[in-house]
Order: C-alpha cells, then structure tokens, then sequence
C-alpha cells in the first residue's frame, strides 16, 4: 500500500473520528424514569439450552473476533461515547425485570441484608425428606427433594476437603448480589440425616445425561461424595424452586428473539456492564450464561420473563469442588493479554498470582485475599462481552452500589453463610472490606464522585446548588481538595456562561446573580426548555467530570435540576 | 490494491454505525424507545456487517453449540479431561467412549470407539477400534482382571494395519531417495501382570504370541521395501514369542505438564521366532526422563534419554520390522517418520517448555538421536539432529496434543500428536 493510500485512509478516518469529537451535543430534557416498564406480556418464549463449552468458544473466540474488527466500538470506547443505554436522566438504573433499587436507594437495614432475598420460611427438614430427583453429572451431585411441607429444594453439597466452603461461599455472595439490586434464588443453609431421606418412586437420576431410577444404593453413592459432619449430618445448600418456567440463560451479548420486551443489547445494560465490579467484590468468577436464567412467570395478569443470577458456587474462594484456583479473579481461562506477554518473551513474563500464589486461609475460606486484589485487573473466568464493555461511569454505578453497604452489611451477609469457625468468618468480613474498599478507592477517585444534587432558592449572592461528595464522605480524598467548575450551555456549540472556576470542597457551588444574568440574557430567544438548559461541570483535581443539568427558569427562580451525567471522557 | 479498498469499505460502512442516533430517546412509559428499539433490534447495523466474514463460523457455530449441549449433557469433555466419577454405583457399567487422534507412528488423524463394560469389580472388558484418514486400523479384545487392585491381569489379542509404513533401509547412512513402503498386518495376544508397589512404582510382565505379515505398501508413489531390500530380515514376516518385564518409576508431579520429577522405564524382554521365522533376540528398552523447573513451575526444563538394543542370539536376527525406528513426531522430530531403522537406536531431548496459561504451554525443543547396529557402533560423529518448537495443550491430568514444527538438515515438517508421552 503507497504512502498516498495510506494517507487517504487516515484523512477518511479522521472525518469520521472528528464530528463525534468535536460536538457539543444539545441536551434534550426528558423525565425522570424509575421503573423501566419491560414486563409487557409476551407469549411463552422457548427454552434456550445452555453449553459452557460453545459458551467458551464463542465469547473467548468469535466475540473477540469481532471486537478486533469492530472499528467503531473502539474508536467510541476510547473517545467515551460508549454510554449504556437502561440509563435514565439522572445517571441511575430504573427498576426493571433485570433489577431493582435496593441498597443504592438506601432502604436496606444489616438484617436485611442477612435475610436477603428469603421471603419465605426456610426448609422443613425436621421430618421426613423425599427425593424426587438426583443429578450427578460430571462430578458435582445433587438432588431434588420435597420437605415436609411440600416444598420443592434443590439441594447441594460442600466437596469432603472442604466442608461449608462451597456452601457459605454461595449464600453470602447471594445475599450481597440480592441486596446490590440482582433477582437471585432463595438459598438457605440447611442440615438433614440420611435417614430423613425416603425416594420418590418415580424420582430418577441423570448420570451424564442418561436417566435412571434413582434407587438408595445411588443416593448412598451421592452422599458418599459430600462432606458430613462429624455428628453425621449434612450441611447443605437449599435452593427453593423459582417460580414461573425455567427458559434458560439470558447472556451477557445480544437480545432474546423470542422476547419482544428485550430491546436492550445486554452488552449495553448498564446493570449487566456494572456487575462485573459487584462480581469483583464478591470474587465470582464463574459468572456466564448457564449461570443465569430467566424465568416465565406471571404477574397481576402478564405473562413475562424475569432474569436470575444463580450459581455462586465460585464465589469468594470457593471453586465448587475445591479452592479456587490461583488464576480466578485474575485471568480468563483464554487471556490473550497474559499468553501473549508470556509468549513474546519465551515464558520469562509470568503473571505475579503464577509465581506468588495467594495460600488458602482456611478450608473453609478458600482461595480469597484483598492484598492481591486490583479492582479494575479483576477478570472473570470467561471472556464477558457486557463486562468488557464496561465504561467507568458503569464502574461508578457499581461502585456506589458497593459503597453502600457499610462494615455491618457486610457482616449481616457474611453471618447468613453459618459458618462454624468464627475465625474463617472473621477473615470473609475482613477481606469483602478491604474489598470494598479498594473499588471505593478506584472509581470514586476516577471520576468526579459527585452525587445528590439540589438547588435552593435564589438570594442576593446567587442560587445554591447542593451535593454529596462521595470520595470526600468515604474518606478519600484530602478535604481541601478544590474542585474546578464552569457553567455553559450549547446549541451545536459550547457558549461559557463563566470562566472556569475553583472552590473549595463545601459541597456548595453558587450559581452567583451575574451568571444568572448572563443566562438570561444569552437564553432570551429559547422556545422550550430544551433550548434554557445550563450544563454545570465539575471536576475534583484530574478526575473525569461530572455534569448536571439545569433548566433556566429566569434570574428570580433560578435554575431547575433536570439531569446529571459522570462523563467517561475528559 | 485489494487491501487498500477493503480498508476503506470498512470505515465508509462502519460510518453508518456512527450516524446512528444516540440512544436513550425515552417516551415516558419506557427507557427506551420502543418503535426505534425494535426496529434496530430487527435492523442490526454495523453488528451484522461484522459479522459477514465470520458468518461461516458462525454457522458452523450453531451446529456446535447442540453437538457441545450433547456433549456436555453426557460429560464426554470431564471424561477427555481425565475427571470422572469415583468408582462405585455412580460410575456407568458400560457404554462407549469415542477415541479421537492418531494411535502409532504414520497413522495421521484417526477416530474410532471404544466400548467397555464392568462386570463387577473383578472384570472389565474393552473393545477398542480406531481408523485413521490413511487407513491405518487398530482394533481389540482386552480384559482386565481386577482393574482397580494393585495387582491386575490383563489379556486381550488385537489386530494391527499398517498399509503404508516407509522403509530406507538399516544403518545412519541410510539414503534418503532410497524411500520404499510396506503394509505391515499384526494380530497378537497377550497376557500382561501388573504389579503396582506404590504410587509411583510398577513391574508389569508381558507374555505375547504375535504374528506379522509384510505385504507391498499402498502408497504407489514408492517402490514396495521387499523389491528394494529382499533378504532383510523379517521381509517375509514371521510369527514370534514374546516374554519380558518392565519396571517403571513415576515421581512426575502430574502427566500434563510435569514441572517436576521424572519417569525411569527399563523393559527386558526375549523374542524367539516360531515356525519357519529365523527371529531371537533380546530387547533392552530404557526411556529417561527428568522434568526441572526454572525459577517456576511455568517454565520447565524437559529432558529425555530414549535407548533400545535389540541383540540377536547366535544364528538368530532382529526382523525389520520389530527395530527401533527414529524420525517423525515421537523422537527425531524433523526427519520423515520410519527415517531410520536398526538394531539400536539412542535419543536425547531437551525441551525448554513454558506455559502461557492453564492448559497450552509453547515449547522449543533440540532433539539427537542416531541408530546403528551395535551400541559400540554408536558414534558422535553419526548423531543427527533437529530442532524446533511447538505448542502442546494439556490438563493437569493428561497431555492432550502437540503440534510442532522441525527442522533438520532433510527439510522441515509440521507433526500433530495426540495424548503424547513426553
């Protein structure tokens, strides 16, 4: 290809690039939405069958693929022009089928957090337990059982080498996932004696996709794979059916065809992109689709989907059958990063967790530390299209969410994983805080952590605008730290109302009489509101801004709140 | 030309992706505009354009994804892996296990089945067949008595086909344009007890009847070996017994990728014709191995020492077709297989390994071997060597397959192995 070819194609690119970079886009005042009415009522959609295999293959392989050629999706990643979409005016989540405003909106007490997503009595397992169904696929078995109630639980077991571990992993991640706004399954530590269990006549076993009549010889052989305790009962996990028809795994990529209310490329859901820090936090790696489902249910008379995560098996340090291994949290299992570095230099350049392993702190712990932890390193096991498309607004998001559980959140959720050691106990709480509180560090940091915005009335030195400083709150910040601000509005092109100024962390801007004055008088001729709006930015030394929007509504009233944004660009 | 507007038709399309409207236009009911939203959700813009080069993949995707469902749903990939349930009721008492990859030297891609049955906890029985792309076959009966103690019998008798295995000729100088082929057939039975002494201890013992027949080799591109070499030994076949004993000592940390330990194999054994088959001889078999790690248990250093004497009793000889042979992707990587056949034969292998994540470690590797008739024939100046490297995929429990590339003064080849013993 000639010089003058490749000159041609660069012009090109930049007329393309330039437009998207140079505009100031004209703010459009919209409502505030809270609850994203996606539970129209649709007809019974298929199953979908889930393969962690062609999982694999397909987003380790082909999506990376297609990112390596999507020129767009860079270019916009890397300019900031990559907003998810489910967001509404005020930079929040609405309510939807996929999640719900619960800690964030501060409603949440420690108890809750414990009880979590449990609304009903937990298993009745005093009496006599009936099996319906046994699976013991692969290596890791189960069953299916009735309680004395009626009541059908999914039951599984701690591995023998590490009894409650799997367990306790798996409850304390719920309740934290549940808590942070995710639907999840009701899960209950639980406890049985062999001798409760009676066999459903017609109940079968799947072995490796072959059904049998499961007899007591096949579920001795069940058991003889779980850990027992030394006064010969059983600790288990008690998952409650969900309601509604099982429909399969949702996906972290693309949209269900057979569901007209799912309109929102999952890669582009702003609860699905901000998951990956709440999965950080909690360490599971295993996140992907077959460990999600969406289920058919009905509700005040629509038939609808509504999407789980389940399975935290894998979280903290647990693997499910064994301690994590070191690589969890750390790579994928196809890192293409890692295995070039260490390619390109013949094996030299080995990943630190490689060659200083984090030990595991007790069997019932696992693998599961905060000093290794980097928040924004922190890769699941599988290649996730949502989370690889998570901007550091997203991260923000997510960030606020784990923000809000303070040090007894956090031990409410960890106390509902019964474990028996208080030692091992005591290390979760530990290292989720110090967790916790790195993410804290890193995004609320990143970006101008500026929440709660309010205006009030307008005196003789101008309107106040109001709000929180999160990093400043969480003690992250030095509180002389000044923040730099400017007031402007745009009509295709940015027009300063003020130079750009400084004031010190109060949590007060002025919005002064001569602003408001020159907003008046730049804003004479505006039809809508559309046409009065004032982006406030604001920025806290190097950090990405914030910007809040307002409505101009004349220098006796003064500006109106209407949005706020946390830039993902400078 | 070409590269050049193929770069352009991407941007100017892809501009499409960019003069879409941003998103989020809300309508109080809804985040999203319903009517846009369902329109790009039918539309797909620049997401369907990248897609068109990858679309055959795709297709060849949505095949997979239920073949891999299958798979899953039986646990095929855990049984690949090495993992299975314990012994015990869960284990199935039959069925089939399919078998993928080539099983000998010259056989190229092979699949095949293998069915097996538990009668109990004494007996297991297995019936294995394979069939390569070039038509080598290797099928069998065998019965294991007492497959799970450490001290079990198998026998079994099995059939071979070999139909296109190349001959140069004996010795190190054996010439290179002097290819020529031949169809080997083998039917054989055996009585093999194994001992195990501890974990990492075995003595196995071999009583096997044997019966090989040499015809003109498929492959009509060489001459037939018994047209170029008439009175070589074995040339007309021959029907042999076999007695002998191994010892082996496994201290290898894991068989997929050993950072550490080693592997120690001697083998004796006696073979004596039978019938009209002028054959006796004893074999002595010794393979090395040491397995070092440098610095970490990512990058290791693998060395091997293979050697094996075949020495005729008095009157008697070796046949051909029962020599050590080096060339091809078990030893002497970068020489064509059946490269060189004699008496003896002695290989070194150094392999630098490295993984770069769990399961796929690159490799360079320098491989010496010579074959001569005598051990006291073997001579530095006769060493030939290769080198090369490779990528060889692992778990922790088996080494899966290797590709590599080698390079010798005959040329360089590519080699595909599975389930390698190295």
């Amino acid at each position: 290809m000639t010089m003058r070819r490749i000159f041609r194609l660069l012009i090109v690119l930049i007329v393309l690039i330039a437009p998207p970079l140079q505009a100031a886009e004209r703010y459009v005042v919209r409502p505030v939405i809270t609850v994203d009415r996606d539970t129209k009522n649709i007809s019974e959609p298929k199953e979908r069958a889930d393969a962690f295999l062609y999982e694999f293959l397909d987003s380790s392989i082909y999506q990376q693929l297609k990112q390596a050629v999507n020129v767009p999706r860079t270019v916009k990643k890397a300019t900031g022009d990559f907003r998810a979409i489910n967001v509404n005016v005020m930079d929040e989540v609405p309510d939807s089928s996929w999640y719900t405003n619960r800690i964030l909106a501060g409603h949440l007490t420690a108890e809750e957090v414990g009880r979590g997503q449990n609304v009903h009595p937990r298993p009745a397992f005093d009496g006599e337990i009936t099996v319906t169904r046994g699976k013991a696929s692969g290596i890791s078995p189960g069953f299916t059982v009735k309680d004395g109630k009626g009541v059908t639980w999914f039951l599984k077991f701690d591995p023998p080498e590490n009894p409650e571990m799997a367990s306790a992993a798996e409850v304390i991640a719920s309740r934290i996932v549940w808590a942070a706004g995710y639907n999840v399954p009701e899960l209950w530590i639980a406890s049985f004696r062999p001798n409760q269990l009676k066999i459903d006549p017609k109940a079968e076993l799947n072995i490796n996709g072959k059904p049998r009549k499961m007899t007591r010889e096949f579920l001795d052989a069940i058991l003889q794979l779980a850990a027992r305790r030394t006064d010969g009962t059983y600790r288990v996990i008690a998952s409650r059916l969900l309601p509604g028809k099982l429909k399969g795994g949702f996906g972290f990529y693309g949209m269900r065809d057979d569901d007209p209310n799912d309109l929102i490329p999952h890669q582009h859901r702003r609860d699905l992109r901000g998951l990956r820090v709440i999965c950080a936090w909690v360490n599971h790696d295993d996140i992907k689709s077959s460990n999600t489902v969406s289920t058919y249910i009905e509700e005040d008379g629509r038939r609808f989907l509504r999407h789980y995560l389940w399975d935290f098996g894998s979280a903290l340090g647990s693997g499910t059958l064994r301690p994590n291994v070191h690589r969890a949290g750390h790579a994928y299992i196809l890192d293409y990063e890692m295995m070039g570095k260490a390619l390109v230099t013949l094996g030299i350049s080995q990943p630190s967790w490689s060659e200083n392993p984090v030990p595991v702190a007790h069997p019932s712990v696992g693998r599961f530390a905060s000093s290794t932890f980097e928040p924004e390193e922190w890769k699941p096991t599988f290649h996730t299209y949502a989370f690889e498309n998570m901007m550091d607004s997203d991260a923000y998001w997510a960030t606020r969410i784990v923000a809000a559980f303070t040090d007894e959140h956090v031990r409410a959720a960890v106390r509902a994983g019964e474990l028996s050691d208080a030692e091992a106990e005591t290390y979760i709480v530990r290292a989720l805080i110090q967790r916790r509180d790195k993410i804290k560090q890193r995004w609320f940091t990143r970006l101008t952590a500026l929440q709660d915005f309010s205006v009030g009335p307008v005196r003789d030195g101008g309107q106040e605008i109001r709000f929180r400083d999160l990093a400043l709150e969480h003690g992250l910040t030095a509180a002389d730290r000044p923040y730099t601000y400017q007031f402007f509005t745009t009509n295709g092109r940015r027009h300063n109302l003020t130079p750009a100024l400084s004031v010190e962390p109060r949590g007060v801007i002025i919005a002064s009489r001569e602003m408001l004055a020159t907003a008046a008088d730049r804003l004479r001729s505006a039809r809508s509101d559309d046409d009065r709006v004032i982006h406030l930015e604001v920025r806290a030394g190097s950090a990405k801004p914030a910007r809040a929007y307002f409505v101009f509504e004349g220098t006796e009233r003064g500006l109106r709140l209407v949005g706020l944004e946390h830039r993902d660009s400078s | 030309m070409l590269p050049y507007n193929a770069c352009l038709a991407v941007l100017l399309l892809s501009s499409t992706a960019w003069a879409q409207a941003p998103p989020g236009h809300v309508i109080p009911h809804r985040i999203i505009n319903d009517e846009k939203a369902t329109r790009d959700k039918r539309d797909g813009a620049f997401e369907r354009f990248v897609g068109i080069p990858l679309f055959p993949l795709k297709l060849i995707g949505g095949g997979m994804e239920r073949g891999l469902v299958a798979v899953e749903r039986r646990g095929w990939h855990k049984s690949a892996a090495g993992l299975q349930l314990p012994e015990g009721p869960l284990r199935p008492k039959q069925g089939f296990t399919p078998l993928f990859g080539g099983f000998d030297m010259g056989a190229r891609f092979a699949v095949g089945v293998k069915y097996w049955r538990n009668f109990g906890d004494g007996l297991r029985l297995e019936i294995p067949s394979r069939m390569s792309t070039n038509l080598y076959k290797l099928g069998g009966v065998n019965f294991i008595v007492r497959p799970n103690s450490p001290m079990q019998v198998e026998f079994g008798a099995q059939y071979l086909a070999r139909p296109e295995d190349d001959f140069y000729g004996t010795g190190p100088t054996s010439n290179l344009f002097s290819r020529t082929n031949y169809d080997l057939r083998e039917r054989s039975a055996y009585l093999r007890p194994t001992w195990r002494l501890s974990r990492s201890v075995l003595l196995r013992g071999l009583a096997r009847f044997s019966s090989t027949s040499i015809f003109d080799g498929k492959d009509q591109d060489f001459a037939d070996a018994d047209a170029t070499f008439p009175t070589l030994p074995g040339m007309s076949g021959g029907r042999m017994f076999t007695t002998g004993g191994i010892f082996e000592h496994d201290t290898r940390e894991t068989t997929g990728m050993p950072a550490g330990g080693g592997l120690e194999h001697i083998a004796v054994s006696r073979q004596e014709g039978l019938g009209e088959a002028n054959f006796g001889y004893w074999k002595y078999r010794v393979e090395l191995m040491r397995f070092l790690p440098l610095a970490s248990k990512r990058r290791v250093l693998a060395l091997r020492f293979f050697g094996e004497s075949n020495q005729p009793v008095a009157g008697k000889t070796v046949p051909f077709f029962d020599m050590p042979i080096l060339g091809g992707p078990f030893n002497l990587r970068g020489f064509r297989e059946f490269r060189y056949y004699d008496q003896t034969a002695a290989l070194a292998t150094a392999e630098y390994r490295f993984k770069i994540n769990g399961w796929m470690a690159p490799f360079l590797f320098v491989d010496e071997g010579q074959v001569a008739r005598w051990p006291g024939d073997l001579t530095w100046s006769n060493f030939r060597t290769a080198y090369g490297g490779g990528v060889r995929l692992f778990t922790d429990n088996a080494a899966l397959f290797t590709v590599s590339l080698g390079h010798s003064r005959e040329g360089t080849r590519l080699y595909f192995l599975f389930q390698p013993r190295f």
